[in-house]
């Protein structure tokens, strides 16, 4: 079965009243949550922090959650959104120049393996792309939610997001 | 889609990350559950109250205008604030605005070619409120500036006759002046009204109409009282000069002579159907409310005449079908002067008339049953008519006719009277038989500044208002 075939069971935990497992969503959702920061950050490092802090603000906050306002994994991953965004914003891009003689040095077998691995390789094929395409990659196979959820997370009509995802796979594929 | 490239990138946590992370969470403190706020059925019934009344209040405001109660405590409100002189004076200039639009376009006239408008400055201190004196003002007794201003407007000159013999006209700012009475014609009234109320003008006028030339120099040339040195008019316009006998009789001594204008009326047709050959006779048998019966040769009746063979017997047996200006235009007042009136009176039954009113009756109205058709003064819509119409006659101002391309002309035949083609030196020279000339007479040697000025305003008039489109300009050096 695939994660497509498997999206049904996104709601798992979400009763048809208002009560919510929240262990039940918890077992569902964790794994969504990681791949999804891995594969918008194209690294392994930080992910667990990432995924760790959404799921605190989730959990704190998760009275004021409300079934008639959004389904649980559009809210969910509206947090991870935010964190993400407010990551990656913060997130110093130029070390300073003192550092660059400490990074040649970091060179090692074991990361040059991490670098050939397929995460590195999509971070690598991805890096040029806009946020737009990187953030639908990451929700479609990270996260591996439908299109519909994307559309609604992104604000785009659910067309636009198929047409952008087929896009894009296929560089990604022509380029692997 | 083949991404199954994509798809094996995904990866379980790792356990231990998992089981620490819940365990964090667990121990995580929830926030107090906040239950939202229902709305309760008082509140939405309050508010769909209070919109409803709203609405209901604009509706009925949009519908009746705000109540005059309202206004009186404005008014108030405002008095006591201050600033009510002002909102009055705002208020009272965009009522008699609406005024004069509603009734003839007067003082924001665009109805008329080129749009028209008149200098809001020139004419504000005539447009008073009711009940309020007009700084000063000399104004007749029961006349209103209002009035004025809203007959200055009016396109039939026969209804401005009735009204002009008893106002005083409004004038401009500047009234150190003070009145001048000028005899004009019935059907020229409109014109002297907007010329007093031009930039060139600086006085004011007191107009009194007369049906004819005779009766302006009558009133131009007699005293109000006997050998009191008054007379009743400052100046008189006229369609004819006066003649050397009158000249001797008129007690006012020298008198200047200005030739203010031209005016000729044409008969056009298109070239479909030939030239028009139709006598004075044939015009007011054709479009006459009233004939003379054959029957009864001194009684008249309500015209029959539907074919131009039954006007005259040479004529073809073709539908009378006429196209002109409003009976009461400048344009329709000169050719029932020049055309129709004459082509009643050379009938026998018509000389019996004894009253003025049965003779105005007959000679100077048009039939209503629709051979007659009103459109609007202006030529370019009557010439288009005219095109559709190929059977149709229009009678046109020449002025305006010749205001129209020449490529549209070239389309129509104009009516050849005495052999004589409508030009500009035939008009102005009164060759033309269906053309006059408009004079002003002024005693030369006291008002020689009211000779001036009422002359460029007439030519203003002339040339800038909608009202003087039918007139012909003249040149400056016309004085004699």
């Amino acid at each position: 079965m695939t994660l497509e075939q498997a999206a049904p069971r996104r709601m798992a935990g979400v009763t048809a009243t208002d009560e919510v497992d929240w262990d039940a969503v918890y077992a569902d959702q964790a794994p969504r949550v990681y791949n999804y920061f891995r594969f918008r950050l194209g690294r392994n490092a930080d992910v667990e922090d990432l995924t760790s802090k959404t799921f605190e603000r989730a959990w704190r906050s998760r009275a004021h959650y409300r079934r008639d306002l959004a389904g649980f994994s559009t809210w969910l991953f509206k947090i991870a959104q935010n964190v993400g965004i407010d990551y990656l914003h913060a997130r110093r891009d130029h070390l300073p120049i003192d550092a660059a003689f400490e990074i040649a040095s970091e060179r090692t077998p074991e990361t040059d393996a991490e670098r050939n691995s397929d995460l590195a390789r999509l971070a690598f094929l991805t890096k040029d792309l806009p946020d737009r395409e990187k953030e639908l990659i990451a929700l479609k196979y990270g996260a591996a939610v439908n299109n519909r959820l994307i559309a609604q997370l992104t604000g785009l009509t659910e067309s636009n997001v198929g047409t952008i995802l087929h896009r894009v796979v296929l560089t990604l594929r022509s380029r692997w | 889609m083949n991404d199954d490239f994509l798809h094996r990138i995904r990866v379980e946590p790792p356990p231990g990350f998992l089981t620490r992370l819940k365990r964090t969470l667990d121990r995580q403190p929830q926030l107090p559950h906040v239950v939202p706020r229902k709305r309760s059925v008082f509140r939405v019934l309050a508010f769909g109250l209070l919109f409803g009344t709203s609405a209901f209040a604009v509706t009925l405001l949009t519908v009746n205008g705000v109540p005059e109660s309202a206004h009186r405590l404005l008014s108030q409100l405002e008095h006591k604030m201050g600033i009510g002189d002002k909102r009055a004076d705002k208020t009272f200039r965009r009522e008699s605005g609406a005024e004069q639009d509603a009734d003839a376009g007067t003082e924001t006239n665009t109805s008329g070619a080129g749009g028209f408008r008149w200098p809001r400055s020139l004419v504000g201190p005539t447009r008073t409120p009711a009940g309020q004196q007009g700084g000063g003002q000399t104004t007749a007794p029961g006349t209103s500036a209002k009035s004025a201003g809203s007959n200055a407007g009016s396109s039939t000159a026969a209804s401005n006759s009735k009204t002009l013999t008893e106002d005083t006209l409004a004038s401009n700012a500047n009234r150190s002046r003070g009145v001048v009475t000028v005899a004009t014609l019935q059907s020229v009234a409109p014109v002297t009204t907007r010329a007093a109320l031009s930039p060139m003008w600086d006085a004011q006028i007191r107009s009194i109409p007369n049906r004819d030339s005779d009766e302006a120099i009558r009133e131009f040339c007699t005293m109000a009282a006997p050998d009191s040195g008054k007379f009743n008019a400052d100046m008189a316009i006229t369609d004819r000069r006066m003649t050397n006998a009158e000249q001797q009789t008129c007690k006012r001594g020298a008198t200047a002579e200005i030739k203010l204008s031209g005016q000729a009326v044409l008969l056009a047709r298109s070239k479909l159907y030939g030239p028009v050959n139709l006598s004075i006779r044939d015009l007011f048998l054709a479009l006459a409310a009233e004939v003379p019966d054959p029957d009864r040769p001194l009684s008249f009746m309500p015209n029959p005449n539907r074919y131009w063979s039954q006007v005259n017997s040479s004529l073809e047996r073709e539908p009378i079908e006429f196209v002109g200006p409003p009976p009461g235009s400048i344009t329709a007042e000169a050719f029932k002067d020049l055309l129709f009136a004459p082509g009643c009176e050379s009938l026998p039954a018509t000389a019996e008339l004894k009253s003025q009113e049965r003779h105005d009756a007959i000679c100077r109205t048009f039939r209503t049953d629709g051979i007659y058709s009103e459109m609007p003064e202006g030529a370019s819509a009557l010439v288009q008519r005219l095109y559709a119409n190929p059977n149709m006659y229009g009678l046109v101002g020449y002025a305006g006719y010749m205001k129209v391309p020449e490529e549209i002309r070239l389309g129509l035949l104009l009516s050849s009277l005495g052999g004589l083609q409508p030009t500009n030196s035939t008009v102005l020279n009164d060759a033309y038989p269906a053309s006059r000339t408009f004079y002003l007479y002024v005693n030369r040697m006291r008002q020689q500044w009211v000779m001036q000025s009422f002359f460029s305003a007439w030519a203003w008039v002339v040339t800038n208002d909608p009202e003087g489109a039918s007139l012909i300009p003249t040149s400056s050096d016309s004085y004699k």
